[in-house]
């Protein structure tokens, strides 16, 4: 495990879209997920990855519903919305050209 | 879409806000089980892994918060919590509410009521067109600079005819009129004014015309414009008015027009205004004095400075063209603004100053008493904290206690300070510029918003930043008392401060209060009890002939003295202390005429009948005027400054002089007959000019106010004088019956009014202030009760106690005084110019206002003290 890095609030955005993009989670499936795709750069502590979650559904990107976790606990899973979709192609498209942008900018002498 | 998604959460967040929260437990709990079920199956026991759980969530109630704090709504939601919090706590500790919100309200009420005036005198706008175009125009001497002086009427006809600087130039003469319309005669006051008065300040009539210019001339058909009052009170607000006859002052004339109410120039009495038709033909300077009053409306672009540089100019020529009359005389504009507002500025100004230092002394007392209320919260707030909130919502929340408080003083306020502006406009001095127009209205009301909102904040912020700092886990620990000490260092900061503003406020008034004592002692030279003056006023048609005048006058004299209980009668055309007199120069006779501009000058004052008896004038060498002094005879009396100035270490009486009144030929020489004692004339604080009497008989004036000294109370003679006075003439009306103690009282109501409204409020702060003394010494001793318990226990007598708590309130007083003598030696200075016969830095004053200070203050001290030394030490050393 490298060193753990600090989560801009957009980015933390962009990584809950991504992790729910294959299916839907409950918040610690989130966070894991969130783990797995980073290599573990990223760790989200729940005291950021609630408030997001539910600022994300008050914004219509997901969709939560109570659901059985995999040992059959009660557990409130988030899925995408179209509209969250939607977000989550504009956060890509725009997140690559910022990272283009300023590894051409490190590039530069 | 996202906006549509946001206001579905808002309204979600808002009404189902029970349902979310059972949610959003539920959600952290199976978060919390997940997490321990992974730990369990990396091999962790039930009690470990749950415990690695709830360390990984750092605080269930914290991430919930958070997730709060990020909801649609939460600033709103907050808020509504926060208020609803607030209300709970204030209604718990209703004693400390009530005193807070009485405490906030004399503060807030005295602002907003000196703010309605500031708003009514100074702030809202003028009712002319265009207000600040218009300038006032006097004439200035160069002896006497200061002064505005009043217009000769053949200066303002070549101001008029010459300058360009002006879209109008208009005249105005006040004058007093007999009005018969219908009903009984009766005498109004009026303005005489030539055509450009209307045009000049727009103001459109409500019904029928302006005067025109046609109307402004000698001989042209005789034209009023009434007053909306006097439409009402007379026609019954008739439009068919226009067009009417009425009577005035014994002549026919045609109503044009009615203004609308309220519209007043310089004098809001004046009930009709008619033209002043000055004559062209008639050489002005040969026949008059100087008597008008100018007002003029600045030509498009014309700047104050480029109209003030023309007639400069102007001024110039006529004084190389008219020396014997213009020499010395130059010209001086005035805004109109200024001209109606400035007399009043700085009292206003240093009574908003007052009552700002009053709101401040409140505010430092609720902060007191917030600093002593957040000892016993000191609990609740760790709680609070542990539970997750923040020092910025602790902070918020305390602060929206305080501002509720201060809306609270501020409805209070409100209620007092409309309270208090009936109390002003019905007791208030009729000086005051427009006192009719104050009123609360939505300006009033922001600015007491405004001002209750910063209040709370003001009183509020260190308190609410010194308890939210509070260690959570000294302040949870059982007895603990936390940080008492910089609190009870900030409670002395804010006393020492209110100790300091109060002293200001104090000297101010004092200074005040010594001003008027001198002006009241002022000996006025006259004896004003039991006399009774009124005035009358002989409409110049009816009484066209000099000797219609004398003998009406002679008559009702004569009828009167036969009234039982009077005991002496006379007149003077203008009664002294109402700030009207006529003067003019003179010459010594058998001296050389000394150069224009440079004559000495004299009052000149028209009396008839015994005056000098009725007023109770000592004559002081020769005689006055008998029956012999008729129309021919050359003679004067003059006053004590006249024969002390111009006749130094001689005998005036049976000198000769020459007095530059007679309108055509050369004047007549006059022979002194007597010397009176001086009188305060135009006003108590300004020393006697030299005056000289004629008889009536002399300079036969239509109006005389009328002076009876009677034996007994002189307002039961007033019925029956006007009596005599009807028997002699049955149009004849009568004005201002007062007695001579009411017109002397009269004269100095604005200080009076301005003395009154200081001391109460530096009243209001000393109270404040020793409340506030006593607050912080009665707590400090409670506070050090086990303290004393110990010195009392190891022998410390109860004086020594008495002396320690004295002693503490004592510093602080006397730290609180040092500061405020410092500060008013800076601030009173602007108070000068509000002073009569007192230095702004009076020592007597500064002295006497720090002992009452200390007095109270020590007073304030000695309860608690007392207290304290009541202590049974065995009691106290087991409290708490």
């Amino acid at each position: 495990m490298g060193k753990k890095a600090d989560l801009l609030q957009g980015t933390l955005h962009l990584l809950i879209l991504k992790a729910l993009s294959v299916q839907p989670l409950h918040g610690l499936g989130v966070s894991n997920r969130i783990g797995q795709i980073t290599d573990g750069t990223f760790e989200v502590k729940p005291g950021s990855l609630f408030p997001a979650l539910h600022r994300m559904e008050e914004a219509g990107w997901l969709k939560a519903y109570w659901g059985e976790s995999e040992n059959n606990r009660r557990a409130k899973y988030y899925m995408l919305t179209k509209a969250g979709r939607r977000q989550l192609e504009t956060e890509t498209k725009d997140w690559q050209r910022i990272s283009l942008g300023i590894a051409t900018a490190l590039r530069a002498t | 879409m996202r906006l549509l998604h946001h206001l579905r959460s808002l309204f979600r967040n808002l009404t189902g806000k029970r349902r979310i929260e059972a949610q959003l437990t539920d959600e952290m709990r199976s978060y919390v089980e997940l997490l321990t079920q992974r730990n369990m199956k990396q091999g962790m026991n039930k009690e470990d892994a749950q415990r690695a759980a709830l360390v990984k969530v750092g605080g269930v109630e914290q991430v919930k918060e958070r997730v709060r704090e990020g909801r649609a709504g939460f600033a709103i939601e907050t808020l509504f919590s926060d208020v609803r919090y607030a209300l709970r706590s204030l209604l718990k500790r209703p004693g400390f509410t009530l005193t807070a919100v009485v405490a906030l309200g004399l503060g807030i009420g005295a602002n907003t009521a000196i703010f309605s005036v500031i708003n009514g005198v100074l702030l809202r706008s003028l009712q002319y067109a265009n207000p600040d175009r218009l300038v006032m125009v006097w004439e200035r001497f160069a002896q006497n600079p200061d002064h505005q002086n009043v217009v000769a009427p053949a200066n303002f006809l070549d101001w008029q005819k010459r300058s360009r600087s002006f879209d109008k130039i208009a005249a105005v003469w006040d004058a007093r009129l007999n009005f018969t319309g219908s009903g009984d005669p009766i005498e109004v006051p009026a303005q005489l004014v030539s055509a450009g008065f209307f045009p000049a300040l727009g103001v459109q009539p409500v019904i029928g015309r302006w005067l025109t210019e046609d109307e402004d001339r000698p001989g042209a058909t005789l034209v009023a414009v009434l007053s909306h009052r006097l439409w009402q009170e007379r026609f019954g607000g008739n439009p068919a008015v226009v067009g009417q006859q009425v009577t005035i002052s014994g002549r026919s004339y045609t109503i044009t027009g009615v203004m609308p109410p309220g519209f007043h120039f310089l004098n809001d009495q004046v009930q009709v205004w008619k033209p002043l038709a000055l004559d062209p033909a008639v050489d002005q300077r040969k026949t008059s004095g100087r008597f008008l009053r100018c007002v003029a409306r600045l030509a498009p672009g014309v700047t104050l400075e480029q109209a003030q540089a023309e007639l400069n100019v102007i001024a110039r020529q006529l004084e190389q063209q008219y020396p014997t009359y213009n020499t010395g005389w130059s010209v001086s504009l005035v805004p109109i603004r200024e001209q109606i507002v400035g007399d009043i500025r700085p009292i206003l100004l240093v009574l908003l100053g007052a009552v700002a230092f009053v709101l401040l002394i409140a505010c430092a007392n609720v902060a007191n008493l917030l600093l002593a209320r957040a000892a016993s919260r000191q609990r609740e707030l760790a709680l609070r904290a542990a539970l997750g909130a923040s020092r910025m919502r602790l902070i918020r929340q305390l602060l929206t206690e305080s501002v509720l408080l201060a809306l609270c003083g501020g409805i209070a306020g409100i209620a007092l300070a409309y309270w208090g502006v009936e109390l002003l406009i019905a007791f208030g001095p009729d000086s005051i510029p427009r006192l009719h127009e104050i009123g609360i209205d939505l300006r009033v009301l922001i600015f007491t918003f405004t001002i209750s909102l910063l209040t709370g904040i003001a009183f509020g912020l260190v308190p609410a930043m010194q308890s939210s700092r509070a260690d959570v886990n000294e302040a949870l620990k059982e007895g603990s008392r936390g940080s008492t000490g910089t609190r009870s260092r900030l409670r002395s900061a804010f006393v020492v401060a209110e100790v300091s503003l109060a002293l200001v406020l104090l000297v101010g008034a004092g200074l005040m209060i010594r001003s008027f004592m001198r002006l009241h002692s002022v000996k006025t030279g006259f004896e004003s009890d039991r006399v009774l003056t009124m005035r009358v006023q002989l409409p110049g048609a009816k009484y066209r002939e000099d000797q219609q005048r004398v003998a009406f006058f002679k008559q009702a004299q004569e009828r009167i003295a036969t009234l039982p209980g009077v005991k002496a009668i006379g007149a003077i055309n203008f009664l002294p202390l109402t700030g009207l007199a006529s003067s003019t120069s003179f010459t010594i006779a058998g001296q050389p005429a000394a150069a224009p501009g440079q004559e000495p000058g004299t009052e000149v004052r028209v009396i008839s009948g015994a005056y000098f008896a009725a007023m109770g004038i000592p004559l002081v060498k020769g005689r006055t005027f008998d029956e012999h002094d008729g129309p021919g005879s050359r003679v004067l009396v003059v006053n004590e400054t006249f024969a002390r100035r111009f006749f130094p270490n001689e005998d005036a009486v049976g000198k000769r002089v020459v007095i530059n009144w007679a309108p055509v030929g050369e004047p007549p020489v006059d022979e002194i007959i007597g010397v009176v004692g001086d009188i305060r004339e135009t006003a108590l604080e300004r020393d006697p000019n030299p005056a000289i009497y004629w008889p009536l008989t002399r300079e036969p004036y239509p109006f005389m106010t009328l002076i009876v000294r009677s034996a007994i109370d002189p307002m039961q003679l007033a019925a029956s004088i006007q009596k005599e006075i009807r028997a002699i003439d049955p149009d004849q009306p009568v004005a201002d019956v007062r007695t001579l103690d009411a017109v002397v009282a009269k004269s100095i109501a604005r200080p009076r009014f301005d003395t009154l409204l200081l001391g109460v409020f530096a009243a209001v702060a000393l109270v404040l202030a020793s409340v506030g003394l006593y607050g912080v010494m009665n707590y400090s001793a409670a506070q050090r009760t086990h303290e004393i318990g110990i010195r009392m226990a190891l022998g410390a007598s109860r004086s020594d106690i008495m002396r320690l708590v004295l002693g503490n309130g004592m510093l602080l007083t006397l730290i609180g005084v040092a500061i405020g003598v410092l500060a008013s030696i800076a601030l009173t200075r602007v108070m000068q110019s509000l002073l009569f016969g007192v230095n702004a830095t009076d020592l007597v004053t500064f002295t006497a206002v720090s002992l009452v200070l200390a007095a109270v203050a020590l007073l304030a001290t000695y309860i608690p003290a007392r207290k304290a030394t009541r202590v049974d030490p065995t009691v106290a050393l087991r409290y708490e």
